[in-house]
């Protein structure tokens, strides 16, 4: 499955806020951009210049709505193909979620109800993508603070599933798992074991906060522990290709993120010595 | 074609001498403002060494002299060297200037006094300050000499002189015939008003350093994002930098001293006609590729 | 009630998402707690997103601000085309029609209504040349903007004179 993935290293998600430091960081080899910010013919100057240096830059979907039962909008899963032609991406990623039912858009990643009528309809919209996206695709899952009433299956198991059915790639957010683990009380580790680990592309990492006792995935906070925890945990079971660290909002100074990236670093080189010892054992 | 069928433009009608001369004005004065820039005109196969360009010399290439001034008096602002009072529009001096300070910062930190001065006054003494960087620009073939500056803005001046002195022929024609010529020496003087105006103004800057301007700004193309988004974030040489090559907007949407600094560095808009406002007061949206979609993570804070 | 699987979920999701933008009660089943959560974070969400592409009007309403969005956004649904941005500028024409419209902002939506036209749905960026001009006060003045892909954008001002 995984046979042409380039060894992406450790990434940032592309922000004009962190371009300059993005600019001047030696050694990042990807990047992940917002692909609804990115006019696919009217790339921003600094992207297209990661880009001659060899830096991989993946168009990240926010609005696809895959989850969505609303008709599938091919015009957009269009762009998004377009956008990853300009950028010679090795592939593109959306989510597990929906963002648009009844004409309003939510503004948000909302969860997919986990029912066999939810993921045929995710399986049907995957397809629908593929046939106009020229490039493979990966999914993320998402961090949701409420569930649907009634589900048949658990979310890993869902997950597996899709992806099974759909032949396509994974984005693990570890930080997504984290919040939902804690918001939803199961154990992480078994979702992770429980997961097509040989599809992984790589793995998203990102901050949140507590507030009146359920876990916020902000994007604008501190990598909680737990998350790093979890990062160990699957270096420790697959060698993830990438792993992006995603920040939005109240951008810290330099070396704040610059320590957050060391973290994730040791946390992947904890995994995998890890695994390298389980191996040899 | 026989030169000598074309129809002697002195005996045309007035309305029609009218109206191919208004056309020659329009025209000539359009070569002109070409030729006025084309000064040290950069041949293409020539292959320029890479120059490495200070912020405050960056400046004077982008804007003039002033813009340097007021790069270098943000960086100190920055530092926290000088204070700003937005409400009195006055700049004083907060601490003393490190030693390792650039010499056109320490020039203009000399400029400022320590009850308050206005930028025009710290524009207006630290102008003679720049000449040691105005003698290295010209050495670099950025800026042009006193004769190349008076050669390039002859050369328009007189073809202006000579489309007016086309017209005062026509209206020394005219008024030997008893014609009205009132029209067509208002013309004239706006023609001669425009030789007048391209012999006085020089240019300050060649074509090599416009090249080597859109180089630089090409190379800092992250910093300009960066400055526009989180100008916060930026250390004192690349805000120097960044507003040297991207100007006063690259403030935008600074806070605190930046952004009161900003506001003191503006002119107010002024009695007599347009002044033209740089900077616009929105946001970088525009650069964000027309608004951020919704759902990328982020839930709340 | 729809047979079919697809159309039933279509109706199941609208639902949820009305109830989480406070445009109908929160559907059955769910967890109040938590959908009131989600709705009060989604709201946090689409307001952090336009006071971060429109400062000037976001610090112009300071405390205010969250109030006053939060009344906009009880009535307007986010736009379908220019995301936080054409957030922003319908907010900027609701808070006009209310009187509430702060004045320092008002460069901030001239520069907006020069880069994009509105359309179905939202805004898109202009492609053609456009002009486009704004009375200011304090001091009063005629601020003008002229946007074409030849020209770039051009900004002038001119003051006027007081009127008795």
């Amino acid at each position: 499955m995984i046979t042409a993935l380039p060894g992406l290293g450790i990434g940032i998600g592309w922000r004009p806020e962190l371009a300059l430091m993005i600019a001047r960081r030696a050694g990042l080899r990807f990047v992940e951009v917002v692909a609804e910010n990115i006019d696919p013919g009217a790339i921003p100057l600094p992207i297209q210049q990661l880009r001659e240096r060899g830096v991989k830059v993946i168009p990240h979907g926010v609005s696809l709505s895959l989850g969505g039962a609303d008709p599938f909008d091919r015009d957009r899963a269009a762009r998004l193909g377009r956008l990853a032609a300009a950028l010679d991406a090795p592939f593109v990623s959306e989510h597990v979620a929906f963002v648009r039912a009844g004409g309003i858009e939510s503004g948000h990643l909302l969860p997919v109800p986990r029912t066999r009528d939810g993921l045929d309809v995710l399986v049907s919209n995957v397809a629908a993508a593929k046939s106009v996206l020229p490039v493979p695709l990966a999914l993320e899952n998402i961090a949701t603070l409420f569930e649907w009433p009634d589900p048949e299956m658990e979310e890993a198991t869902f997950l597996a599933e899709a992806l099974e059915r759909t032949d396509t790639l994974l984005l693990l957010d570890v930080s997504n798992l984290y919040a939902n683990s804690r918001n939803h009380g199961f154990d992480p580790l078994s979702y992770i074991d429980r997961l097509p680990l040989e599809r992984l592309a790589y793995a998203h990492i990102a901050g949140g906060v507590e507030r009146r006792g359920l876990y916020h995935d902000t994007h604008a906070d501190a990598i909680p522990r737990g998350a790093l925890d979890l990062l160990e945990e699957l270096a420790a079971r697959v060698t993830p290709c990438g792993v992006l660290l995603e920040r939005d909002d109240c951008f810290p100074p330099e070396m704040e993120l610059e320590a957050e990236l060391d973290a994730v670093a040791a946390s992947l080189a904890r995994g995998a010595r890890r695994r390298e010892v389980a191996r040899a054992s | 074609m026989n030169l000598f069928l074309l129809p002697n433009p002195f005996e045309l009608r007035g309305p029609e001498f009218l109206a191919l001369f208004i056309i020659m004005i329009f025209f000539a004065a359009i070569a002109c403002t070409v030729l006025w820039r084309k000064i040290g005109y950069l041949r293409d196969d020539v292959a320029l060494p890479r120059l490495q360009l200070d912020p405050y010399e960056a400046a004077y290439l982008a804007g003039d002299v002033e813009l340097a001034v007021d790069t270098a008096v943000a960086t100190l602002v920055q530092r926290g060297v000088l204070s700003v009072d937005a409400v009195k529009r006055s700049i004083a001096v907060k601490t003393t200037l490190p030693p390792s300070a650039h010499p056109f910062e320490r020039a203009v930190y000399g400029n400022t006094s320590r009850a308050g001065s206005s930028i025009a006054s710290i524009r207006s003494k630290s102008k003679r300050e720049f000449q040691p960087m105005l003698a290295r620009l010209r050495a670099h073939g950025l800026v042009p000499s006193e004769e190349q500056a008076r050669r390039a803005s002859l050369v328009p001046a007189l073809i202006m002189m000579l489309v007016t002195f086309f017209g005062m022929i026509k209206v020394v024609v005219g008024t030997w015939r008893g014609r009205p010529t009132d029209f067509l020496l208002i013309l004239c003087f706006i023609s001669g008003g425009i030789a007048v105006l391209f012999y006085r103004k020089r240019p300050a800057t060649t074509s090599r350093a416009t090249w080597f301007l859109d180089q630089l700004r090409r190379d800092n193309a992250a910093l300009e994002y960066t400055a526009k988004t989180k100008p916060a974030a930026l250390a004192g040489a690349d805000l120097a930098m960044a507003i040297g090559l991207f100007g006063i907007g690259s403030l935008e949407i600074a806070d605190g001293p930046l952004r009161d600094l900003r506001t003191t560095l503006q002119p107010p808009p002024s009695s007599s006609g347009g002044s033209s406002c740089s900077s616009s007061s929105c946001s970088s949206g525009s650069s964000c590729g027309g608004g951020c979609g919704g759902g990328c993570g982020g839930c709340g804070s | 009630m729809q047979a079919d699987p697809r159309a039933r979920l279509a109706e199941a999701q609208a639902e949820l998402i009305r109830g989480l933008v406070g445009r109908g009660c929160p559907p059955a089943g769910f967890a109040r707690s938590r959908i009131t959560a989600a709705s009060d974070a989604l709201l946090m969400k689409r307001a952090r997103g336009v006071a971060s592409l429109w400062p000037t009007m976001a610090r112009a309403l300071g405390e205010s601000f969250h109030g006053r969005f939060a009344r906009y956004a009880q009535d307007n649904p986010l736009p379908q085309r220019g995301g936080p941005l054409a957030d922003g500028r319908l907010f900027a024409r609701a808070l006009a029609s209310a009187g509430e419209f702060p004045e320092e902002a008002r460069l901030e939506t001239l520069a907006f209504d020069a880069r994009y036209a509105a359309c179905e749905g939202g805004f898109i960026a202009r492609r053609r040349f456009c002009i486009k001009a704004a009375m200011l006060k304090h001091p009063r003045r005629l601020a003008l903007v002229m946007r074409g892909s030849q020209v770039g954008e051009r900004w002038f001002q001119f003051k006027l004179p007081l009127s008795s």
